[in-house]
């Protein structure tokens, strides 16, 4: 079973959608310099986009494929103000080792021109409608569905006898 | 009990007003029928440009001109002004709906267009770099239709209008 930790980064009014891209850029990979970090923060605009029409309140940004599981929200209004759920810890486990992938929500409207935007600057970084679930997440429901409960009987002879 | 009092002070304002600004453009580029990519591109240098004006007081207004990318000839301008001492109820608040509607019963025909945002300052404003001057393209033949508030917040909100012939 893979962990999965949650962050919820303050936005608006608190940050303007840009800086909160970035917060979020630093939570998932902190180093500047790195390949992942420089990935991500290519996509700044196109993430502002979403966060400004705030489709990040209820789907989060999921990053998988590379480590733990990461689910970002967004806190927005009073909320983002008082800091009340938000949690901007940083993660103990970074999720952009090797293979890693991000899924980003977007209103469904959106998603066209963002997939195509995302293309060009990203090959890891893709947009998702807000209400679908991450491909990778599709992939687990469908493997579920495809498992064969197995029975297991016990030996009550052999299992006495040791 | 306990009463957890938010003031939402003039930044908490400026900070939000200014995202939902390119929140209205972005949906007016792309219900009017172009790709809002160039807008991401330029996201966070408006965002901070606008932010700042906001903040100084003296941004007038946010242009948005479509063009024809052959003759450079204006197709359709929205124009956000903003409106500085606005009360309202203390809540910050953004209607997109009153745009996409407009948008529907003006029409525009993007084929072969372009778009450019040009922000309007107050003279003397600071000068912020990666920001050049530029002229507004003729309205001659144009008439402006105002639509009136979009964007509200504690101080600051904007109107909406555009132009079509």
């Amino acid at each position: 079973m893979s962990t999965v930790f949650a962050r919820h980064v303050a936005s608006t009014p608190e940050r303007t959608a840009s800086l909160t891209w970035t917060q979020i850029a630093t939570l998932l990979a902190p180093d500047p310099t790195s390949d992942a970090r420089k990935e991500i923060d290519s996509v700044q605009g196109i993430g502002a986009s979403t966060i400004a029409s705030e489709a990040t309140y209820n789907d989060a940004i999921v990053v998988y494929g590379g480590g733990p599981r990461v689910r970002v929200y967004c806190v927005f209004g009073d909320d983002a103000i008082t800091g009340d759920g938000v949690n901007e810890d940083p993660l103990p486990r970074l999720p952009t080792g090797d293979g890693w992938r991000m899924s980003i929500p977007f209103p469904s409207e959106d998603v066209e021109w963002a997939s195509k935007e995302l293309a060009t600057r990203s090959s890891r970084i893709t947009a998702r409608a807000v209400g679908e679930k991450v491909e990778e997440e599709q992939d687990d429901d469908s493997q579920s569905a495809r498992a064969v409960p197995r029975l297991v009987s016990i030996d009550t002879a052999e299992f006495f006898r040791s | 009990m306990s009463t957890v009092v938010t003031v939402n002070t003039y930044t908490h304002t400026v900070t939000y007003v200014a995202s939902k600004l390119l929140l209205s453009l972005k949906e007016i580029i792309r219900e009017i029928g172009l790709s809002p990519s160039k807008l991401a591109s330029e996201w966070a240098d408006l965002e901070e440009g606008i932010s700042t004006w906001l903040q100084e007081r003296d941004l007038v207004e946010i242009v948005l001109e479509v063009f024809n990318a052959r003759t450079g000839r204006l197709a359709t301008r929205w124009d956000l002004e903003i409106v500085y001492g606005y009360t309202g109820d203390g809540s910050l608040w953004t209607d997109t709906w009153a745009i996409k509607y407009a948008i529907k019963k003006a029409g525009c025909d993007p084929s072969g267009c372009d778009y450019r945002i040009i922000v309007r300052t107050k003279p003397g404003a600071r000068s912020l770099p990666g920001w050049s001057s530029a002229d507004f393209k003729s309205t001659v033949g144009f008439n402006r239709y105002w639509l009136g508030s979009t964007i509200g917040g504690n101080g600051i909100a904007s109107e909406t209008a555009y132009w079509s012939k």
